[in-house]
């Protein structure tokens, strides 16, 4: 049985005995290469649910403040956002039902369609390969070359919570260098440019916020006008306050699924400032934020030998 | 809108070059490159060598030259009763190469918004300041629908010099067709001269129009959907649309035709600073809270019925003009995939 299949079956198992009242998966999107989050409350719903290399939402951004209880299809990505959820009291244990999925890597549709540059009309996985077909043309890719940056060093690719497993656990992927490991290596004034002329570009659109889970506070420090603290100027400066505010407010708490990039539709490297805090968190504190359930958050601990060497300057 | 054309005829491709060489070199010229791999932006450009003519569309449309992101609208020195007032920079004048056809027609379709009976002083100013060379098409792109909205995609009269590419790739010159006064200037200017086109220029444009426009495969038929304002207004569609819209403001932060703005203060801390009018979202919550704390759109579906009902009903109400042209850079974008010729053929199909 696919995991499409596997995926419907236990979804439509859970509505049918009224374990939940909603399973948030992936529907068909409304043109090749794209999928679309899908809500379905009945059993006929449940039959329009799939499963494929589009699949790359981080559908737990719909979880906090949910008042039903809710089956949610995840990635292993998608699961630690579920797992850091409920450490922040976001959503409650019981309320949700884990379908996992593992996952073997999300397609990078604007990569393929900076690619093609045409019309695509078919798009289809083939073993390792991505074949894209338009008007008397077809293209093949190899599938691992074109997934996200995010997925070619994940770690994590198999659920590290689940209720349910739709599919059978992947070999973790041997990673390799991370983007921030690679950059981290360039001299200081190298990054300060390259970063301030990615934050040039940001259209302070706030999709990488609003496409992050974990970034649900009601009121969001850039929308504040009692005090206001950053313009709509979008200047690089501007720019970088914003995000260097936003990932601050993620330190410990980012599960990098690299929902914010993936959003960004100015192909901002989003993934570089919160991979290189990510890193900060795992070598001070040891921790990564989402892995464990039973282990609190880093910052939601304290403990005498905290390192505080950044607050100390030593 | 009819198309005035002055005169037409043939260059190649090599004297788009000399067309672009003037204003490059004084530092007028905007154009298309691609600053990213995935990312195309009209930017100023002084090398003619760095435009890209391979691109389908940009990232974010030419309107920011029209109407800017952030735009100073007034600034003051010192702090006190009587600040002195300081008058933003005087814009200058631009040559705008490559604008597509979509993005012409976004140009008639917020023209009575900012020129109507209230002209607006900015748009007014940079409109006249602002030399627009067209570029037609020669691929529909993945998200582009503009044939929908009965746009040609390879003529547009906004433009001050329409170019039609003859052959794809462009290797087989341009159609130019002389549209202002402005664009008969551009070209004197730069000595390039027109050969005759073989066919009528009319009929040559109408063939490469048709040619292209049968190469479409994201056909709606948007006939009639302007009544869904009247009759599925408060339909359940659109809380189930707007369960998965994560509220960002990509798709009108990308629109072409979207012109919502917000006016801002930045003061520094010795009291100067200047006044700002930025491009705002209505699909942000904050855009329609008022003071007392009420919010007339107080969820996401009526933010977003908003977005959509104006593009395809308000403004056409209003102005008698389509509010989409069809560009796809909200289709593209959405993180969630929200697509507005889907929503067209879910509400015709909801009022048939
Ligand atoms: S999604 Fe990209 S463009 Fe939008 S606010 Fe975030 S970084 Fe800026
Ligand atoms: S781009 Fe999509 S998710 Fe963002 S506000 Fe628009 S419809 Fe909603
Ligand atoms: S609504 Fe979407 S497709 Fe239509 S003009 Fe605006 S961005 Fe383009």
């Amino acid at each position: 049985m696919g995991t499409t299949e596997k995926i419907r079956e236990i979804a439509a198992g859970l509505l049918r005995d009224g374990k939940v009242d909603v399973v948030i998966g992936y529907g068909p999107g409304t043109l090749p290469l794209r999928s679309t989050p899908l809500f379905a409350r009945t059993v006929e719903e449940a039959e329009r649910l799939i499963w494929d290399a589009t699949c790359g939402n981080n559908l737990a951004v719909y979880l906090p403040g949910r008042k039903d209880r809710v089956g949610i299809v995840v990635k292993g990505c998608d699961s630690r956002a579920v797992v850091q959820l409920i450490h922040e009291n976001q959503i409650a244990r019981e309320q949700v039902f884990v379908i996992g999925v593992p996952c073997a890597g999300i397609i990078d549709r604007r990569q393929v369609e900076a690619a093609v540059e045409r019309e695509i009309r078919a798009a289809r996985e083939e073993g390792a390969e991505l074949v894209v077909e338009g008007d008397g043309w077809s293209r093949r890719f190899n599938r691992e070359e074109v997934l996200y940056g995010a997925c070619r060093t994940c770690r994590h690719n198999n659920p590290v919570l689940y209720d349910a497993l739709a599919g059978e656990p992947l070999p973790p992927r041997d990673g390799g260098p991370t983007l921030v490991e690679i950059w981290e290596k360039k001299p200081a004034g190298e990054r300060r440019d390259f970063i301030l002329s990615e934050m040039a570009r940001c259209i302070r659109c706030y999709a990488c916020r609003n496409a992050c889970p974990m970034c649900y506070c009601t009121e969001c420090f850039v929308d504040s006008s009692t005090p206001r603290w950053l313009g709509r100027a979008t200047d690089a400066g501007e720019n970088l306050f914003f995000q260097i505010g936003r990932v601050l407010h993620l330190a410990g708490r980012c599960v990098a699924c690299g929902a914010c990039s993936r959003a960004c539709p100015m192909d901002i490297k989003l993934g570089l400032l919160l991979g290189k805090m990510n890193k900060d968190v795992l070598e001070l504190f040891g921790h990564e934020a989402g892995l464990n359930p039973e282990e609190p958050p880093a910052l939601n601990a304290f403990r005498p030998d905290d390192p505080e060497t950044f607050l100390l300057g030593k | 809108m009819s198309v005035t054309t002055l005169t037409a005829g043939v260059m190649s491709r090599e004297d788009l070059a000399r067309l672009l060489a003037g204003p490059a070199s004084e530092g007028q010229l905007t154009a298309p490159v691609r600053v990213a791999p995935e990312v195309v932006l009209f930017v100023p450009v002084r090398d003619p060598d760095a435009i890209t003519l391979d691109y389908v569309n940009s990232t974010v449309p030419p309107k920011e030259y029209l109407f800017p992101r952030a735009e100073k609208i007034l600034g003051w020195r010192g702090s006190g009763p009587q600040p002195e007032l300081v008058l933003p920079p005087e814009p200058q004048p631009l040559v705008l190469f490559g604008v597509r056809p979509c993005d012409l027609r976004a140009i008639t379709v917020l023209e009575p918004v900012f020129g109507g009976p209230y002209p607006d002083l900015y748009w007014r100013r940079r409109r006249e300041l602002t030399t627009i060379v067209g570029l037609g098409c020669t691929e529909p792109g993945p998200y582009c629908f503009c044939v929908a909205w009965g746009i040609s995609p390879v003529a547009a009269p906004e433009a001050d010099l329409m170019l039609t590419p003859l052959e794809p790739p462009a290797a087989g010159g341009y159609l130019v067709a002389v549209q202002s006064a402005k664009g008969e200037e551009l070209l004197r200017r730069s000595g390039v001269g027109l050969e005759a086109a073989g066919t009528e220029p009319g009929v040559l444009r109408e063939r490469r129009a048709a040619e292209l426009t049968a190469r479409f495969r994201r056909l709606i038929d948007p006939t009639g959907v302007e009544r869904a304002a009247e009759r599925l207004f408060e339909h359940p569609y659109w809380r189930e649309l707007a369960r998965r819209c994560l509220g960002c403001g990509i798709c009108t932060f990308l629109c072409p035709t979207c012109h919502c703005f917000n006016v801002i203060d930045r003061t520094a801390p010795d009291g100067s600073g200047g006044r700002y009018r930025c491009w705002d979202s209505c699909l942000f919550e904050r855009f329609t809270l008022q003071a007392s704390g009420h919010n007339p759109r107080p969820t996401r579906a009526e933010r977003l019925r908003n977005r959509l009902l104006h593009k395809l009903s308000y403004h056409r109400t209003r102005y008698g003009l389509e509010g989409c042209t069809g560009c796809g850079r909200c289709v593209a974008a959405c993180p969630v995939n929200i697509d507005i010729a889907e929503v067209v053929a879910d509400l015709k199909g909801l009022m048939t």
